[in-house]
């Protein structure tokens, strides 16, 4: 499934990040690998970008990144 | 003389360590050619010179953001003595990973286990005896806030340093056929004469590791000052890794990183059952709330323009009542009747004019880089890009270049520098393309003349369609340049860390706003100083102080013609007006007093009783005492109404005898509302002060800094054209 299928508050293992460029090597850099888990923390207001936790640091990304990210729930 | 540098992750407290350390030593400036802030210490400890380099808060060293590549170039070019990296102990994992990439660098190291109260205080233990063996390099508990291990930190620093090593060799620990690659490549190194000749350079693990990720930066120098391409070998090895791994070898060789920390900490490290993220997570259900969200956000913007832009206010007042009144009194006494009249004109009104117009923006940078700094340190200027992106992006921008375009309204100089919140250059211009169009402070004086003397009771709803003018302008504006190359920011995903909240501690919110304030006053004299001394010899000259027979003047008859078509240039009054707007625009206020009524205001301040330089002094301080009351009680008020408020006629008539009757008489004819408007239109879109300008080339430099005049005079144009020429049709 991929990362925007998640609902909130649910958490999932990354199984794959897909080619979303630069942005790929920035998340990987700050630990967003396949194998960590993944929580979908809440949406912004607007609906977009969303907030995630890995590794216990909270980062946001667009939907249309978070779509190019494979995961799978326990 | 030893060279420190200081590196770690954004948020783990480093510019409050390295202000701990450093101290009033602090030097604010850019890093050559780029606006990222390069804060740089020097001073002597121990008998020994201690130069201390703060680089760029960083995720990684690879070479796509200006940020990594500054840091990354700074340790191989210029080799400091020793570097000290600055480790959040609170979220471990993730900040060693950066730790690992530095050692590959192969320089002297200490690592610095900041907000070590924190830790302690959600019960975390580490076996720091293991762990420095395991990471390999010195490590020291500190807390910039609690100012704990500084010094311990510093003077092992120092002995690190004094040892002088060149090149430290760290162990990578990958995995097995990870690590025999990278071997293969290092043999190959050690083979190749040219290699081993770069490896000095750059370190033979990091070559090696560049080499396998054929990391296209890397292989651009060798090409370039090695003469070396890529072993065909090492591509043939590299692309059986990735086959292998199903996996690009960056992310094979983060994973292999991550791997080697989480291995390090399950062998030194116990978590608690305590979350650092409890309180934070507290906070934000609240202020990233899905319907409380946005309108607090609004709230908390509308308490920062109220308190920065009121608040201040009364101070302004002062230091302008002070340089005015006060030294130019007293500088006014040193000049005699053989004095020459013009140099007279040139100190009191060209230079002490000039000085004034930089010092009395000192309170509101104060006011502004202390707010700023509280939203940034606090850690909720992340989650402003967070709240406002989705709208942002509409325009090619991501929700951080809301602050900067929100205190636009106040005034643009602050908005210009705010853009440096903003993390890549295309943004920035963007934002600081569009900043100027939205009408600030100082725009009002204008509009009150002229809502005074055409448009009477309807005056306010003018003054509103004046600012939704200018937004739907800034709008547009951005629309269309950002489909141009410069400004272009695709491609440029959003990832923004929401770090936790943190109490920031006052001495460092202090410390950075005045070396910020300071930086600014330092830069922003000689621009600005050279412009308004111009603008004064434009309006003084040839006929000695006579405005209506000045170059200026002239100027004005000249280009009345060009701007015919925007309905108010049929008065050379007003086209001359423009010129003296670009010093502050409330000039145009003073200057229509100038041309229109004639110099009998002027006069009668003369006459007030003889003072003492006592009772002056007293004033002074008495006046002071008065501003910081009121700025108190303003911040208090949450006025924000009195931000939009345009002055009362009878506040303007103050500024001159008769000025808005004389106003009255600029136009005559049935479309003399519509000139009137047009004419506040110009002066709302046109080229801002000079003031803004020389922040604008601080930051960007003279070649945009021409592109954004070239903008602002051709925009105005347009629009004031357009609404002359559309709006005569119905009249």
């Amino acid at each position: 499934m991929k990362l925007t299928d998640l609902k909130r508050g649910e958490s999932a293992r990354i199984v794959k990040i897909g080619k979303i460029g630069e942005l790929k090597k920035r998340l990987v850099d700050m630990g967003v690998t396949a194998g960590e888990v993944i929580r979908l923390e809440r949406n912004a207001p607007l609906g977009d970008p969303q907030e995630f936790i890995v590794k216990s640091t909270n980062i946001a990304i667009r939907k249309q990144d978070a779509q190019n990210i494979e995961v799978e729930k326990n | 003389m030893i060279k420190i540098a200081f590196t770690g992750n954004p948020n783990v407290g480093k510019s409050a360590l390295i202000n701990a350390i450093a101290g009033s030593n602090l030097k604010v400036g850019n890093w050559a050619g780029v606006t990222v802030e390069k804060k740089e210490a020097e001073f002597e400890y121990k008998g020994e010179k201690i130069q201390c380099i703060d680089l760029p808060g960083v995720y990684s060293l690879s070479p796509y953001t200006l940020e990594e590549m500054i840091t990354r170039d700074f340790i191989i070019n210029e080799k400091p003595d020793v570097v000290i990296n600055i480790v959040d102990s609170t979220n471990l994992e993730r900040n060693l990973y950066l730790t690992m990439l530095l050692k590959e660098l192969g320089r002297p190291m200490i690592m610095a286990l900041n907000f070590y109260d924190e830790f302690e205080k959600l019960n975390y233990k580490l076996d720091t005896k293991k762990f420095e063996e395991l990471v390999e390099m010195d490590v020291v508990m500190t807390s910039a806030t609690k100012k704990t291990g500084l010094q311990e930190l510093l003077d092992r620093a120092l002995e690190i340093a004094k040892n002088k090593k060149d090149e430290v060799e760290y162990t990578l620990l990958f995995d097995n056929c990870l690590q025999d690659a990278i071997e293969v490549v290092k043999c190959k190194i050690n083979c190749d004469e040219t290699l081993l000749k770069a490896s000095k350079k750059f370190g033979i693990n990091f070559l090696a590791i560049k080499l396998i990720e054929r990391d296209s930066h890397l292989l651009e120098i060798l090409k370039e000052e090695y003469g070396y391409s890529l072993d065909q070998e090492i591509v043939k090895s590299a692309e059986q890794l990735e086959l292998d791994h199903d996996e690009d070898v960056e992310t094979i060789l983060a994973e292999g990183r991550y791997g080697t920390v989480k291995g390090i900490l399950a062998r030194t490290f116990t978590t608690s059952m305590k979350s650092r993220l409890d309180f934070t997570d507290k906070i934000d259900r609240i202020l990233l709330n899905k319907y409380l969200g946005l309108p607090i956000f609004l709230l908390i913007i509308v308490g920062l323009m109220g308190t920065v832009f009121n608040g201040s206010a009364p101070l302004i007042d002062w230091v302008d009542g002070f340089v005015n009144n006060y030294i130019g009194k007293y500088v006014g006494m040193l000049i005699d009747e053989n004095t020459p009249a013009w140099l007279a004109s040139l100190v009191v009104d060209g230079i002490l004019g000039g000085v004034g117009g930089v010092v009395v923006f000192v309170p509101l940078m104060l006011y502004l880089y202390f707010f700023l700094a509280l939203l940034e340190e606090s850690g909720y200027m992340s989650r402003v890009a967070f709240l406002m992106d989705r709208i942002m992006t509409k325009l090619g921008l991501n929700g951080k270049a809301f602050v900067p375009m929100v205190l636009g309204f106040g005034c643009t100089v602050p908005a210009i520098y705010a853009t440096r919140t903003l993390e890549d250059d295309s943004s920035r211009r963007l934002t600081a393309a569009m900043a100027p169009f939205m009408s600030c402070g100082a725009r009002l004086p204008v509009y009150g003349l002229f809502t005074a003397a055409f448009f009477g009771a309807k005056a306010g709803l003018v003054v509103m369609s004046l600012y939704v003018l200018g937004i739907t302008v800034a709008i547009l504006t951005g629309l269309i340049l950002k489909n141009f190359k410069m400004f272009k920011s695709e491609g440029k995903a959003l990832l923004i860390e929401l770090p936790p909240y943190r109490v920031p501690s006052l001495r460092v919110i202090v410390k950075s706003t005045l070396t910020r304030t300071t930086s600014y006053l330092k830069k922003a004299t000689t621009i600005i100083m050279g412009m308004l001394m111009i603008l004064w010899a434009l309006t003084y000259f040839p006929n000695n102080g006579d405005t209506a027979n000045s170059y200026m003047a002239k100027f004005g008859k000249t280009f009345q013609g060009v701007l015919k078509p925007t309905g108010f240039a049929d008065r050379w009054e007003t086209v001359a007006a423009i010129p003296p707007s670009l010093a502050a625009k409330e000039i145009v206020v003073g200057f229509m007093a100038q041309v229109l009524v004639g110099d009998n205001g002027a006069q009668e301040e003369e006459e007030e009783a003889p003072t003492t330089f006592f009772e002056d002094t007293t004033e002074q301080v008495v006046g002071l005492g008065i501003a910081i009351k009121d700025s108190v009680l303003a911040v208090v008020s949450f006025d924000v109404k009195g931000l939009f408020s345009v002055p009362e006629a009878s506040e303007i008539e103050e500024e001159g005898n008769g000025i808005v009757a004389a106003t009255k008489m600029l136009w005559t004819d049935n479309l003399a509302p519509l000139r009137a408007y047009s004419f506040m239109v110009y002066i709302l879109l046109v080229v801002p002060c000079v003031v803004t300008l020389g922040a604008i080339k601080q930051e960007f430099g003279y070649k945009f800094t021409g592109f954004i005049i070239g903008l602002l005079l051709v925009v105005p144009y347009v629009v004031s054209t357009l609404i002359f020429q559309i709006g005569r049709l119905f009249f």
